[in-house]
């Protein structure tokens, strides 16, 4: 199946999680976004995180791992070639796999942390510190990928002189001295 | 003694950077001798200096002020838009930053809707992408003039000097060093205030941070059990927000990067194709680093007020100027004010160079006009009038509109550029009447939905549900007309 098509049902999915929030309607008894603190001007509150997620919870997952799913096809588009992307796709695919997984260790944490398990690990509650450390950290992956893999996958040597050759065969053309 | 000249060092250090701004667009109008110098840097910059534009590009004011007004004001929810930059900078980097870099090369591209028009042999798609290009220039150098105003003003007043904290007098001020080095200098100016604003910040961001954890009783850990014990959702990964309207801007600063013009337009800049290589890393450190200061700011003052040790803020943008003032040492105020400063100047003075060529180049060249004869005169002079053009509507118009157009910038680029340059341009079937369409429905749903009647459920961001539509009317459309032809040249480099 080509990038193209891949990406273009991911983003019908992703429309669909939009207009799935829309039909289940607003949360009962708890706001569906932030109220204002309840002291402190200027400061809003979060209310309660249990009823104000029960409708959307799983819509918000999907959303989660849908759009993940979304920018590593981006990253293979990107890395492709003539629509075919090559080996580079492997660890773009693994490098989804561990940001997925972070991005569910965080909606799994978050269910505990309502139900009052509050710990901290390494100074944040254990679903923020998956926030901070999984989903800040892990695509750093991709980041050195990226470096680690340009010369093979992204911009080799003889790209380098094939694109010398178009600029050299547009010299020619438009009569500058080569 | 440095408490009590706390804020004459605060006004010293901003003069300063003044003066700094001044001397390098001396020093950039020996750089500059024509347009390509003017709009591109002469394509001539090195990996460094190339990283710390495109991060300090990234990060405006907002990353000083905004930011962390709004993780006192949300919580972490806020922190969905920095911990997007690792994958939103890979996302922008594999699929912008060779392609972009040989396109601007093989047509000798000057401005993004150059290489929009290259890549789909279109001249209504170039003349679209510069007006989309010039409504969010519009309002964004309005909003950061008027950002300049407001911090000069504040800092003149805390020093005493009412006569001159006059609002007119301060845009008066800070536009007149934007507009010398913009003139004189062009982008060269710009990139390398850019390099100092970076230089800044990340120096900057690591004192602060240490300066937040010392400023709150117990430190991060103190600061995370007092939040959480006033409002768990405030330090849950959603923030006050909540999980839909955080993931929504999850999506969109992740991708949305790839479509901010004055941020890709750098790409187009270095030296070399392979450069890129290494100026994603060099990119993605100082963002992180400068990130620092944000989120510490912001949640120390959340702490710090909860507890009582600190009053509540008369709004929320108050927490960096007020953590600064209350909690940093004199020195370290002045340099990060100054850096505040550069913030401000160096998103400005990109929106101001990308207007000015909007102007001048892209959309006569649209029009069917050729180049004016002394176009680099003409670049100059029509960057001092939308200077003062910005400036004028920022004083005089209504305050509604300049926050409605400053509203606009993010996500409206976002919709309105992604699928047009960041997808299409790797993507062969896509085509000019495509790209079209997202432009114009990327602007149009983001306008739509400043109406106060208009709102997305649970939260969700509308300019995220505008990139989700463009996108999607850009591949339908894609799909369901004949495939263009493309110039030979550009598909050969498509191919590599």
């Amino acid at each position: 199946m080509k990038i193209s098509s891949i990406t273009f049902g991911l983003l019908f999915a992703l429309l669909a999680v939009v207009a799935g929030a829309w039909l289940v309607g607003p949360p009962e008894d708890a706001p569906s976004s932030a109220i204002a603190h309840p002291t402190i001007q200027h400061m809003t509150a979060g209310g309660p995180g249990a009823a104000k997620h029960a409708k959307v919870f799983p819509l918000g997952v999907a959303f989660g791992v849908l759009e993940i799913i979304f920018f590593s096809v981006c990253l293979a588009l990107g890395a492709s070639r003539k629509e075919r992307v090559g080996r580079i796709g492997i660890a773009i695919a693994i490098g989804a796999v561990l940001h997925v997984a972070s991005f569910l260790a965080i909606a799994i944490s978050y269910r505990a942390y309502l139900n009052g398990h509050d710990a901290l690990y390494f100074g944040l509650p254990a679903p923020t510190a998956f926030m901070m450390y999984g989903i800040w950290w892990v695509p750093m992956y991709f980041v050195l990928l990226y470096l680690f893999t340009f010369d093979r996958y992204v911009f080799s040597d003889a790209d380098l002189q094939k694109f010398n050759e178009i600029l050299d065969r547009r010299d020619r053309r438009e009569g500058i001295d080569v | 003694m440095m408490e009590e000249n706390r804020n004459l060092i605060v006004v010293f250090s901003v003069a300063l950077y003044m003066v700094l701004c001044i001397a390098v667009g001396i020093w950039a109008l020996r750089r500059t001798r024509s347009t390509r110098d003017f709009f591109m840097a002469g394509r001539d910059l090195g990996i460094f200096v190339t990283a710390l534009a495109v991060f300090s590009s990234t990060l405006s004011g907002f990353g000083f002020v905004g930011g962390p007004g709004l993780v006192y004001r949300m919580g972490v929810s806020s922190l969905w838009m920095v911990v997007p930059a690792g994958i939103g900078y890979s996302c922008s980097f594999f699929l912008l930053a060779k392609r972009l870099r040989m396109f601007g090369e093989l047509r000798d591209s000057v401005s993004l809707p150059d290489a929009v028009a290259a890549r789909y042999g279109s001249e209504s798609s170039r003349f679209l992408t510069a007006v989309a290009i010039l409504l969010g220039v519009i309002g964004y150098l309005a909003t950061q003039i008027l950002a300049m105003a407001y911090v000069l003003r504040d800092i003149l007043l805390n020093a005493g000097w009412e006569s001159i904290g006059r609002l007119d007098v301060c845009v008066t001020v800070s536009c007149a060093v934007l507009v010398f080095y913009c003139v004189t200098g062009g982008i060269v100016a710009s990139v390398y205030t850019d390099v100092v604003q970076g230089s800044i910040m990340m120096v900057a961001a690591v004192l602060v941070f240490f300066a937040a954890v010392q400023a709150v009783d117990g430190g991060i850990s103190g600061a995370v059990t007092t939040i959480m014990q006033d409002d768990p959702e405030a330090i849950g990964p959603w923030g006050t927000l909540g999980m839909m309207g955080c993931l929504s801007w999850y999506f969109l600063f992740t991708l949305g990067g790839a479509g901010q013009p004055h941020i890709i337009t750098k790409l187009m800049m270095n030296r070399r194709v392979a450069d890129a290589r290494q100026i994603l890393p060099v990119t993605l450190a100082g963002y992180t680093l400068a990130a620092l200061l944000w989120i510490s700011i912001g949640i120390a003052m959340r702490a710090l007020v909860i507890q009582g040790a600190h009053d509540p803020l008369p709004n929320a943008d108050a927490a960096a100027p007020q953590f600064l003032q209350a909690y940093a040492h004199p020195i370290l105020s002045g340099v990060v004010f100054a850096g505040l400063f550069a913030a401000i100047m160096s998103t400005a003075d990109g929106f101001l160079n990308i207007g000015t060529a909007a102007i001048v180049h892209d959309i006569p060249k649209a029009l069917g006009f050729s180049a004016p004869k002394r176009e680099l005169f003409w670049a100059r002079l029509v960057t001092v009038f939308v200077a003062v053009g910005a400036a004028l509507f920022a004083l005089y118009s209504d305050q509604s509109l300049v926050a409605l157009l400053g509203a606009f910038g993010w996500g409206t680029f976002a919709a309105a550029l992604v699928p047009a340059v960041a997808i299409g341009f790797n993507w062969k079937r896509a085509n000019a009447m495509a790209a079209n369409a997202a432009i114009v429905s990327g602007v149009a749903i983001n306008f739509a939905f400043q109406h106060p009647k208009l709102n997305m459920p649970y939260g969700i961001d509308a300019g995220a549900f505008a990139l989700i539509v463009s996108l999607t009317l850009f591949f339908g459309i894609s799909f369901a007309t004949p495939q263009r032809r493309i110039d030979p040249d550009i598909e050969a480099v498509m191919d590599l």
